[in-house]
Order: structure tokens, then C-alpha cells, then sequence
């Protein structure tokens, strides 16, 4: 039957392109221009408080042609929930993994670090305040 | 299973069958008719209209409620809620206040430059941008990742962003939103698919606006919904300047200078 095997067709082909830009989501891992590592696996910071879900995929919020440019569509598409590194943005298991080496964003600076101004400093690393999008994300450097 | 049974079940499979049958003729003849660009003269023209209105309105208050999807690993999907208030004035400025589950949040531009100020946290961030609204626009979704809450019904060209890459688009109906009649249109792009809601009568204001992510899996969609406009609002370009409340830190954007368009 044509019909049949027209929808077959349209089935695979829809699952080919579903796992082709979900995979692609998933392996972006510098952000142009700055260095930064964004997201391996992503996370999104969701609620508070914090609460890392990680995403297989997300919404995009514009119809308009926009740039090639894998970590601000990811971001810009998560919106309220923070892109955010990998280490780090667990909480409690930030303190047992230590960041990855290289500057990377994390949600916020472990639990229990101390506050020197706005710049926190823990474990060898100090997490300093920036702004991506509309959220406060930190970057993190070695001391 | 008694012969009752079984013969209202052969029933059920026959009428099964026999809907498969018809939904995959359905399907094929709508896939057959999706390959090639079906443009509704009608949608365009609406689409149009809005867009032209929209651009010229000196300037404009609107209450904003947006829902945003993700699916995480498992599959499950998340929806999330943001409300929000926007405020623009032609030629150039913008500010846009919104709360969702990270907080408060204050986005200013006033011709020159961008500023987001994070309540909870008492940091504010500032960029240079595009004096043109549209590129500011552009500015704030590449450079500097802020999408603001349905930004694209911002621009002063809506119609060149929407209709760009179309596949189809059609006319659904009449419907109501929040107490009004509105126009619901259907637009199909290689990526996403997205409609609008645009408010019958002489004021063709979008009222409603939803993106679905069609290949992303379980589809996920963001949504916005407009209401309270005021189309003569008392603002003034002091208001689209930021001034940094007392203890605010002035911290920097993550930024992505380097993109490749």
C-alpha cells in the first residue's frame, strides 16, 4: 500500500532529523569568542533552590533566522533556566568533583563558600558573578 | 471471551484497520501537499497587517505571561511559567521586566545602551548596542543571549522576521482570546512551526503567539500571551535609563562577539 509506506518514509526521516539536532544540542562545547566551556551534557538551573535538570531538548523561542551559533541558541532557547556548567551547578556534589580545568560558567559557587565581595573562593577555584542572558551564572578560574 | 465478545471485537479491529488505513491516506496526501510552499493569501494579508500596525504605534505598554518547554533525558517535559511587562517607544527604546523562577529581572535599552539588572542578586551588567531597534534586537538575541519574552512581535519589521523560510501557511478560524475575537494563523517553517492569534477589528494587535519545535523530541513549545495593551501609554526616555540602585554590582555579560551569522 503507497499509503503505508509513504508514512513509513515520513517516520524515519522525522526521527532522523529529531536525533540529529539533539545530538547536536548535546555536544556543543565552546562558546565562540570567549573560551568558555558551556554544557557537555546540558543542564539547566530550574527553580530554587537550585535544581540542575538535565535536558534532552528545549523550546526555541523565535521563528526568525538567527545565527549559527550553538551556545546562545541553547541558552536563549532555555530562557529562565540558566545554561550552566558541568561540575559545579550539582551543589552538594561540587564539593566531591572539582570544576573542570579551563575557565567553564556554573550555576553558582559550591555550597558553603565564602563570599570575598562579589567573588567566591573555594577549593582552589574562585567563582566570579557575571550575566548571561538575564541570569547570573559564575565563572570559574583557578587560584 | 463468548461469541458477543469476539464479535464486538472483530468489530473494533476491522473499524481500527480501517481508520489506520484512512489516516495514512490522510497522511500521505497532507506530507504530498507540505512539499511544495502553500502560502494562504489571506494569513499573509492578516500577518501583514498586524506587522504594519505594530510599526506604527509610537509606543506601547503590554502585560506579558510566557511558557517556555524542555525535555529532559528521561523524556519527560517541564513547562515553565514567566510574566512579565513590557514597554517600548519608537524610534529606540525598550524596557522589559520579568519574573520566573530565577527571580526579577529588569531589561533596559535606551538607544545606546543594553542593561539587565538581576534583583535577587543586586547585579547589573551594561553592553554598548545598535542604535537601530531591530539590530539592537539582533544585538541582544546573538551577543549577548537575552530573548526577550516574545521578541519577535518587538521588531519593527515583524513581518520580514515571520515570513522568512515559510513552507505554508494558512487561515484557521475566528477565535476568542481572553474576551476578544482574534484571527488564528498557522505557519509551517523547515524547523518550527508557529502560530499566531491577531485581534480582529481595526486594532490588529497579536494577543497570542506559540513555536513548536517539531523535531525536537515530545516537540516542545514556547508561548506568549499579550494582554492589557496600552497603546498611549505616559512614557518618557528617562524611564529607558538605567540607574543603579544603591549596592549594585556591576558585573560583565557572557558574550559571544564571534558569531558567525
Amino acid at each position: 500500500m503507497i499509503g503505508t509506506r509513504k508514512f513509513k518514509k515520513i517516520l524515519l526521516g522525522g526521527l532522523a532529523l529529531s536525533l540529529t539536532l539533539t545530538g547536536a544540542m548535546l555536544v556543543q562545547e565552546t562558546m565562540p569568542g570567549t573560551g568558555f566551556s558551556v554544557i557537555s551534557s546540558a543542564e539547566a538551573r530550574v527553580g530554587r533552590p537550585l535544581t540542575p535538570v538535565s535536558y534532552a531538548g528545549v523550546a526555541r523561542r523565535t521563528t526568525r533566522r538567527t545565527v549559527a551559533y550553538a551556545g546562545a541558541a541553547t541558552a536563549a532557547a532555555v530562557g529562565t533556566a540558566a545554561v550552566v556548567g558541568t561540575a559545579a551547578a550539582v551543589g552538594t556534589a561540587a564539593a566531591m568533583s572539582p570544576p573542570p580545568p579551563g575557565p567553564s560558567l556554573v550555576a553558582s559557587p559550591p555550597p558553603n563558600c565564602t563570599p570575598d565581595g562579589s567573588v567566591f573562593v573555594c577549593g582552589g577555584y574562585s567563582y566570579h558573578p557575571m550575566m548571561q542572558g538575564s541570569t547570573v551564572v559564575y565563572s570559574v578560574q583557578p587560584e | 471471551m463468548n461469541n458477543l465478545e469476539r464479535k464486538a471485537h472483530r468489530g473494533l479491529t476491522r473499524t481500527g484497520s480501517a481508520l489506520a488505513s484512512l489516516l495514512m491516506v490522510v497522511l500521505s496526501i497532507s506530507s504530498s501537499v507540505a512539499a511544495e510552499p502553500a502560502l494562504d493569501s489571506e494569513a499573509d494579508a492578516l500577518l501583514k497587517k498586524m506587522s504594519n500596525y505594530m510599526a506604527g504605534l509610537k509606543a506601547f505598554t503590554v502585560d506579558v505571561h510566557n511558557t517556555s518547554e524542555i525535555v529532559d533525558t528521561q523524556g519527560q517535559k517541564l513547562n515553565f511559567s514567566a510574566n512579565g511587562e513590557v514597554s517600548v517607544m519608537r524610534p529606540n527604546m525598550l524596557k522589559a521586566h520579568r519574573t520566573d523562577s530565577n527571580g526579577e529581572t529588569f531589561a533596559y535599552y535606551d538607544g545606546k545602551n543594553v542593561t539587565v539588572y538581576a534583583k535577587s542578586e543586586n547585579f547589573y551588567a551594561v553592553a554598548a548596542a545598535p542604535g537601530d531597534f531591530d539590530q539592537a534586537l539582533d544585538f541582544l538575541r546573538d551577543a549577548i543571549q537575552i530573548d526577550l519574552p516574545g521578541a519577535d512581535l518587538l521588531y519593527n519589521d515583524i513581518y520580514a522576521g515571520m515570513t522568512w523560510n515559510l513552507t505554508s501557511s494558512s487561515y484557521v478560524g475566528l477565535e476568542s482570546i481572553g474576551g476578544k475575537m482574534a484571527h488564528h494563523l498557522a505557519f509551517r517553517t523547515p524547523e518550527v512551526d508557529f502560530q499566531i492569534w491577531i485581534q480582529d477589528g481595526d486594532q490588529p494587535l497579536p494577543l497570542r503567539y506559540l513555536i513548536t519545535s517539531k523535531w525536537v523530541t515530545a516537540a516542545p513549545q514556547f508561548g506568549v500571551s499579550m494582554s492589557n495593551w496600552n497603546l498611549k501609554p505616559k512614557l518618557n526616555a528617562k524611564m529607558f535609563e538605567f540607574k543603579a540602585p544603591a549596592g549594585a554590582q556591576k558585573v560583565d555579560f557572557v558574550t559571544s562577539l564571534e558569531v558567525q551569522p
